[in-house]
């Protein structure tokens, strides 16, 4: 068709999808406090998180909050896609769609409805609550991208470790777990990203104790644009692209 | 042999029941806990009285609240559009690459964006459209305007955060339609005489119609829910259901009401996805 119009109009598009990222970046650096102006370089809004205690306490419960709801959600997510694969059992069908609902199901809803569930059973809101939270929707993404893997490996292995002397429990140890890791340490980094970036349901289920980097970075929105937003930003991007990376990478080492 | 395959048959529940445990406890309870919420009265200081009622799907339809409703659907009727028309070009130009590390390359750009946080994404278009914000400052410093134009806390400006968050999001499924789309098709319609306009409305966007649907839905729900962008970027015109219902559970301590107004959102995931089965079930026959 209009091939040059498509390409221009592809351009302006990626343009408008990157451009306000980028002046958010290039302004966590800018001297001046209040308006768009360049008035110089500068590291102060970096310098001056770093010194924000309350900052850096939900910069670690992110980071815990992150690292074990994966961690759990990688073990959950392993052992229902090797038992999707390996038995048939009375209501599978249902199990496996029941499995893809967190992913399709809005955040606020799950937010909510955890947040009710907490009350009811008086377990209070905080660090574990959101812990809870993030894994009954990590662990769905978790086991989506574990039974892809397994799809792909060949049944026979783990017979074939049998055969040749290997208990269950080593051949699984040994052939099958080799065999899915690719798909183990994605589904790690990709509920590690999901988590961090996870707003919606830490905002409900997190309580007046706890708060995580994101519902941190909120609050400090509501008061107005402020260059220290645009430098914790930064570094909240960085994070995310750089685990992108490392799937990608990663993901092309295995296949090509 | 035999042994380990009875082995195996107690081990299947072992590997089970945590995650069949997980997910029912911490998903599939709450959820129905707060759809029966909505049927409860509420309590004087937050929470519940176990009393049935149906308050609060009357309550919805107070001229306060419909109107919200009603609105909250018309902007995500209209931000879903407004991805699949600005989507389908780029998915189109990306689906036409014959070099193939490009098109992966032109796929990780438009994937990256989705995977950073969505609350920075929102809070970006702050620092544009703000008064003493980028597009402000430089019409200002061009002579084109001497006082800042209101952008931002405005209608428009929730419009355009939901366009922007939520394009990526149309633009992966319609990419993976066209490119099923088997090219010989483009060929034999033009060798058949057809122009590249007829070649595009009776081949390309009938047989990427799977598409459509799947992004359009990926678009409208989560949109319908959304309570972040109204609240970073809109002012008090621009309140969706969203932040009714985050108001509801947060200060005004309604929860019974709260959770009706879930229940709409819910409703419409429900419709929608039951529409989108039977259009499918419609096209594989």
């Amino acid at each position: 068709m209009n091939k040059k119009l498509l390409t221009t109009y592809t351009i302006i598009a990626f343009i408008f999808l990157y451009l306000p990222i980028t002046v958010l970046i290039v302004f966590s650096f800018n001297k001046d406090k209040i308006s768009s102006s360049w008035s110089g370089f500068t590291l102060d809004w970096y310098y001056k998180l770093f010194q924000n205690t309350d900052l850096l306490n939900s910069l670690q419960t992110s980071i815990f909050i992150a690292i074990f709801s994966s961690l759990i959600s990688v073990v959950l997510g392993t052992f229902t896609s090797y038992a999707l694969y390996k038995f048939d059992f009375k209501g599978k069908v249902a199990f496996q769609s029941l499995l893809q609902y967190p992913i399709i199901t809005p955040d606020i809803v799950i937010g909510i409805g955890l947040l009710i569930f907490f009350v009811l059973i008086n377990f209070t809101l905080g660090f574990f609550s959101v812990l809870i939270a993030h894994i009954s929707f990590t662990m769905a993404y978790t086991t989506l991208i574990i039974s892809t893997r397994f799809n792909g490996i060949d049944k026979n292995i783990e017979d074939a470790a049998i055969d040749l002397g290997a208990t269950p429990f080593k051949a699984f140890r040994f052939a099958v777990i080799p065999s899915i890791m690719p798909g183990i340490i994605a589904a790690f980094l990709i509920s590690f990203i999901i988590s961090w970036d996870d707003f919606i349901v830490s905002f409900f289920t997190s309580g007046v104790g706890t708060t995580t980097l994101p519902v941190k970075v909120y609050s400090m929105i509501k008061m107005g644009v402020n260059p220290q937003i645009n430098a914790i930003s930064t570094l909240l991007l960085m994070t995310s692209l750089i685990s992108t990376f490392i799937v990608i990478k990663f993901q092309n080492n295995v296949t090509g | 042999m035999l042994n380990y395959r009875i082995t195996y048959k107690k081990l299947k529940n072992a590997f089970l029941i945590p995650s069949v445990f997980w997910i029912v406890t911490f998903f599939l309870i709450p959820v129905f806990l707060m759809l029966i919420y909505a049927f409860f009265e509420r309590g004087d200081y937050g929470g519940v009285k176990y009393n049935f009622t149906l308050i609060n799907f009357t309550l919805i339809f107070d001229d306060l609240y419909y109107k919200i409703i009603l609105k909250t659907f018309v902007v995500a009727i209209l931000n879903s559009l407004l991805c699949l028309l600005a989507g389908y070009p780029i998915a189109y130009f990306i689906s036409t690459q014959k070099n193939q590390s490009i098109k992966n390359t032109l796929l990780v750009l438009v994937i990256l964006p989705f995977l950073t946080n969505f609350l920075i994404r929102t809070y970006a278009w702050m620092v544009l459209l703000g008064n003493e914000g980028l597009i402000n400052t430089i019409l200002f410093n061009l002579k084109i305007i001497d006082n800042p134009l209101q952008l931002l806390f405005t209608p428009f400006a929730v419009q355009l955060g939901l366009f922007y968050n939520y394009l990526p999001f149309i633009i992966l499924p319609l990419y993976s339609s066209i490119e099923k789309i088997n090219k010989n098709l483009y060929l034999a319609s033009n060798d058949l005489g057809g122009s590249n306009l007829k070649t595009f409305l009776n081949v390309t966007l009938p047989l990427s119609k799977s598409g459509i649907f799947t992004g359009l839905f990926l678009v409208f729900i989560p949109t319908l829910g959304e309570f972040i962008i109204p609240d970073i970027l809109g002012g008090s015109k621009s309140v969706m259901i969203g932040n009714i219902v985050k108001d509801q559970f947060l200060t005004a301590r309604n929860w019974p009401f709260g959770s009706a107004l879930v229940f709409i959102i819910m409703f419409a995931l429900l419709i929608v996805m039951s529409a989108k089965n039977i259009i499918t079930k419609y096209n594989a026959k």
